[in-house]
């Protein structure tokens, strides 16, 4: 029998028991196989490929924008991380997801007790405490809640008996997100903290969130906003406000912002060529290997490397909507759902901040962006899609 | 999974997903915009911030003389420059450079402190103080190597030439008029500059020098005729003077010395009215030399004859109830004398049968009131009104050179065009610019325009002879060299009450030699000289002579004429073969005055151009035999070293006259040597005890 998870996970309980019409004793056996370790056959090469591209992308750009500064040589410690985060990957696809959704508890109250470690003895970089380790050996554990958070909302609105969200639905699953978010902020990390929103937003959004709840939730959200400006940290605030009046002081706070636009601007139809970026070489791109790598490429490959660059996102984005939508089960197209909500969320605001549309909020482009925690993270939320979409047929 | 859920959940996944392709959408669009609709913008924006530009001047080409004698050229200097970013301390290294550039230290430091970037300190650095600066060895300091414009003849030629500013743009005269050719392309050198504003590295672009101007001034013509100005300025005290040489066949000038003068190299110590090329620029009314326009004007109406002669009433006559009176009482004159001895009287009576219309006809004809076209900046046009405008004793004032405003250069151009038989040539100063490989990059031609008919030239030619040998201009005769001229002395108008000055006058002659083959075409102006001789024949005409006699010999012109007191029915009266054959046939009846000399010449007198003459023995030889053969004429022997004695035997041998002047041995002969005449003429000799020095 393969349902050692009845009883526990119970949308697979629920489903259709045996379908015996198309024969009997000889299939039930590999159906054990696939549901634990899924078929090879239904591994999606593509999606990977797309992936091992734009990591690949990643380290050329990682090279560009740092060779000749103090930075020089951290594309093979990114090589690193990319190769890592492949093994995790594999790690995370041969493990069967209902295993994990299991243990979803057990990593949730880990995600907080390394959050809370790094409140107690974290590094401070920046002014603000977010790292967990030693120097290039350190961890961001904010980076790896974005996966739990991932998980649990998976497992949370999997199981939920109602056909419509209720109130308390959503008090339960504002418990589960608010705690983990306040510790972030408390980092202080915004920009993480906020990736927790999509995340949220597109489960309710499958769950079946009703118009009515939206309303009211929005209405409420923009009343407290206005309080949250300040629980903002004044750079925060400047970030805001910058963002408001971006043209107003291009050499002061509006200086990211202003600086990335030239670069992408001064790129053209076909760029400058590699490592002939001038913005990016004389720095005037900040942060210009993590938030900011993408003016590089807009910069150096011009128009038509960035397409390309935002067209294997997208293969990836909807190549993974696909999945979501093939998806065994509910905890499937949950997870896979949430990672796309994660996933897409980084791309468009750091893609947003990039070329102006947002204020910067020190979201990194996931895969290509140097950053180890961040590498692993979307390694393994990325095995999780195909994880679900190797397991997809139930039998 | 459940289809309830399936069925919500897949359209609720739809959803979402054309939300994000909507996002992508506007991304792309966004990026498009950026990248590019607007790159052009935020390339500019990009290369403002990451590079300093610095021009780098090239090299000037170098002007030389029409010898390849350099009048103008560039050295290389270096000029100090540094890098706001980079100077740790502006307040001491302002201190320390200051004292060895000579510069206020505060300048300086406000100069080292107002940027980050790029700043010049001192340009153009004397050799001295970039060598003080280098030996500090101070950091943050760039020399950056620069030329500069340099006038080794100094004050030579200095309005012709020009001057060039801080940028090595040309200010003036030819420096200016072919700047886009002499200045070359700049170089630029990129700084590029990184987001803390330090130096990153740079690329230099590079510089292409100019264009070599070859001009028509011959340096030696230009050093006599400016010496001569001065001294002449100096001795009569004028306010200004110019003087110009040209060929008269070609418009090429060969000297243009205008005084006072300036160094080009240093033109800021001197007053900008000394940059001025008063040989162009300024405008003065001619007077008498004007009448050389009047006469010829009356001559090629056929309203007069050489010959003929006109009641000059005793120096006074009455123009629309106006009295004119001459300068001299002076009664019947002819044409000839009325040129010769400059009456204001005859002119008018001439001007009046010209009328309004015709004189004016002339007056533009010879290039009055119209820009010559030489290559120099800010030419005037000088003032010829239009005859609509002109009262009723108009008419009388201009014919004797009042009325109308002229530039020195102007008149020149009008009696060059009496010298070259008619034909008006445009002057020129720049014969031909040559970019760096020698390729001819502009040349300039002579460029002709017959004016008046070589008759009327010829007639003109020998009154303006006869003023030089018997009329005003007798301080102009030639030691050895036939002239012709015309004086000119007229009042100045003071500018602000319009009227003349009384004590103010304007002295010129304008001339040219050897008359019959003219070389040169000269004018001496100067403006308002002292004391009781202030004619033109007095003060201007001896300059006129000067430069002449100098020049003729500089170019090596052998001398035709013995001595000034020989008649001057020896010098031959036409320039060239097809004016003769005209010549003979229209004015049969010149000869009857006792004034006029014989303007009948045999077709086939040999006219050499003088400028062949030095070094050509053996063509001449067979051009002599070729004409010994088709006509009855004599070759003329070479008499020169001979004593009175041989000189007569050689003289009989072949058939000809010879004429005795002085004692001695034959230092000069008119004709020359190889001369074809017809038997029986006159061969006039001088000679002396020694040769004289520069006669031979």
């Amino acid at each position: 029998m393969n349902w050692q998870y009845a009883g526990r996970v119970q949308e697979i309980s629920r489903t259709e028991p045996l379908q015996t019409s198309r024969g009997t004793i000889d299939w039930e056996k590999p159906k054990v196989d696939m549901a634990k370790r899924g078929s090879i056959a239904d591994f999606d090469w593509w999606l990977l490929l797309a992936v091992l591209a734009l990591a690949g992308i990643g380290l050329i750009e990682i090279y560009s924008s740092t060779i000749h500064t103090k930075y020089a040589g951290l594309h093979i410690r990114q090589l690193y991380w990319v190769l890592l985060g492949l093994g995790l990957m594999w790690i995370a696809v041969l493990i069967d997801y209902h295993f994990i959704i299991e243990h979803v508890p057990l990593l949730y109250l880990l995600g907080l007790l390394l959050l809370i470690l790094v409140m107690v003895m974290g590094q401070t970089n920046l002014g603000s405490k977010r790292w967990l380790g030693y120097g290039a050996y350190s961890i961001q554990p904010s980076e790896v809640f974005k996966l739990i958070l991932v998980l649990t909302l998976a497992r949370y609105f999997s199981e939920r008996r109602n056909r419509e969200l209720s109130w308390i639905d959503l008090f339960q699953v504002g418990v589960l997100v608010i705690v983990p978010f306040g510790l972030i902020l408390a980092q202080p990390d915004l920009g993480t903290a906020l990736t927790f929103f999509p995340i949220l937003a597109v489960g309710m959004w499958l769950a079946g969130v009703r118009w009515k709840m939206v309303a009211i939730v929005g209405l409420a959200v923009a009343l407290v906003l206005p309080l949250g400006w300040f629980v903002l940290k004044p750079y925060q605030r400047d970030r805001l406000m910058t963002f408001v009046h971006s043209d107003a002081d291009p050499l002061g706070r509006g200086y990211q912002i202003a600086q990335s636009k030239i670069a992408v601007g001064s790129g053209g139809l076909l760029g400058k060529g590699f490592l002939n970026g001038s913005q990016n070489r004389l720095g005037y791109v900040p942060h210009r290997h993590t938030d900011f790598i993408f003016s590089v490429v807009a910069e150096e490959q011009g128009f038509l490397g960035v397409a390309i660059v935002l067209s294997l996102f997208a293969f990836v984005i909807f190549r993974s909507i696909g999945h979501a939508r093939t998806a065994r089960d509910r905890y499937g197209v949950f997870i896979v759902m949430g990672v796309v909500a994660l996933f897409a969320f980084h791309v468009i605001v750091n893609v947003g901040v990039i070329i102006g549309f947002m204020p910067v909020t020190g979201i990194p482009l996931p895969l290509v962006s140097s950053g180890g925690t961040a590498i692993l993270t979307t390694f393994l939320a990325l095995g999780l899609v195909l994880n679900v979409r190797m397991r997809r047929y139930v039998n | 999974m459940p289809s309830q859920f399936k069925k919500l959940a897949q359209a609720r996944i739809l959803i979402l997903g054309s939300v994000m392709l909507l996002w992508s959408f506007v991304i792309l669009v966004r990026l498009f915009d950026l990248q590019v609709v607007r790159h052009g913008e935020m390339m500019d924006k990009a290369l403002r911030q990451q590079q300093h530009v610095v021009n780098i001047v090239p090299h000037r080409g170098v002007i030389y003389d029409r010898q390849h004698r350099e009048l103008a050229i560039s050295v290389d200097v270096d000029s100090l420059a540094a890098w706001g970013s980079q100077i740790k301390d502006p307040k001491s290294l302002a201190h320390s450079l200051a004292r060895l550039l000579h510069m206020d230290p505060n300048e300086i430091e406000s100069k080292l402190s107002s940027t980050r970037g790029f700043v010049w300190i001192k340009r153009k650095l004397e050799k001295p103080e970039a060598d003080a600066v280098r030996a500090l060895n101070l950091k943050g300091l760039e020399f950056i190597k620069e030329c500069k414009r340099f006038y080794p003849k100094r004050e030579l030629a200095a309005q012709v030439l020009g001057y060039v500013g801080l940028d090595n743009e040309g200010l003036g005269g030819i420096e200016h008029y072919y700047d886009s050719k002499i200045k070359g392309a700049p170089g630029h050198f990129f700084v590029l500059v990184d987001a803390r504003r330090q130096r990153y590295g740079r690329r230099e672009s590079s510089r292409f020098p100019g264009d070599d101007a070859i001009l028509t001034i011959d340096e030696n013509i230009q050093y006599i005729a400016q010496k001569a100005l001065d001294a002449a300025m100096e001795a009569t005290r004028s306010e200004g003077g110019t003087a110009i040489v040209m060929n008269p066949r070609t418009g090429e000038i060969l000297a243009l010395a205008n005084s006072p003068d300036f160094n080009p190299n240093s033109y800021k110590a001197t007053h900008p009215d000394t940059w001025k090329n008063r040989a162009v620029q300024s405008i003065y009314e001619p007077g008498s030399t004007f009448k050389i326009i009047t006469v010829a004007a009356a001559l090629e109406e056929g309203l007069t004859r050489p010959d003929e002669v006109i009641d000059c009433q005793m120096g006074a006559i009455v123009l629309a109830g106006h009295t004119i009176h001459d300068h001299e009482r002076l009664g019947a004159l002819t044409v000839n004398q009325i040129i010769e001895k400059s009456s204001d009287v005859g002119a008018i009576k001439l001007g009046l049968r010209l009328g309004d219309e015709r004189l004016y006809k002339f007056i533009r004809a010879f290039g009055f009131g119209s820009p010559t076209g030489v290559d120099v900046p800010g030419e005037a046009r000088g003032i010829a009104r239009d005859p609509s405008q002109w009262s009723k004793i108009s008419v009388g004032a201009i014919s004797m050179g009042q009325e109308v405003g002229v530039t020195p250069l102007q008149l020149l151009r009008a009696v060059s065009t009496i010298a070259n038989d008619g034909v008006a040539v445009r002057p020129y100063l720049a014969k031909s610019i040559v970019d760096a490989n020698g390729k001819l990059v502009l040349s300039n031609t002579p460029q002709y325009e017959q004016v008046i008919s070589a008759r009327t030239a010829v007639m003109m030619k020998k009154m303006l002879e006869g003023v030089v040998l018997e009329g005003t201009g007798r301080k102009a005769r030639l030691e050895g060299y036939t002239a012709a001229g015309k004086t000119g002395t007229a009042q100045k108008t003071d500018p602000q009450t319009g009227r003349y000055y009384h004590n103010k006058y304007v002295a010129s002659f304008a001339g040219f030699t050897p008359v019959n083959n003219p070389e040169l075409a000269i004018i001496v102006v100067l403006d308002s000289p002292e004391g009781y001789l202030h004619q033109g024949g007095q003060v201007a005409a001896p300059v006129w002579k000067e430069i002449a006699e100098q020049t003729l010999r500089y170019l090596g012109v052998p001398p035709e004429l013995p001595l000034m007191n020989v008649a001057r029915k020896t010098a031959p009266a036409v320039a060239s073969a097809e004016v003769l054959d005209f010549e003979s046939n229209e004015v049969p009846e010149t000869g009857q005055t006792q004034a006029t000399p014989d303007p009948v010449v045999p077709s086939n007198y040999a006219v050499r151009p003088v400028a062949d003459s030095g070094n050509t023995g053996e063509t001449r030889v067979e051009e002599e035999q070729s004409f010994r053969a088709t006509a009855n004429t004599i070759p003329v022997p070479s008499l020169l070293g001979k004593s009175l004695r041989e000189a007569a035997v050689d003289c009989q041998q072949v058939g000809l006259e010879l004429g005795v002047v002085g004692s001695g041995f034959v230092v000069t002969q008119h004709p020359v040597a190889g001369a074809l005449v017809p038997p029986h003429s006159r061969v006039v000799a001088k000679f002396a005890r020694k040769p004289e020095r520069g006669a031979l």
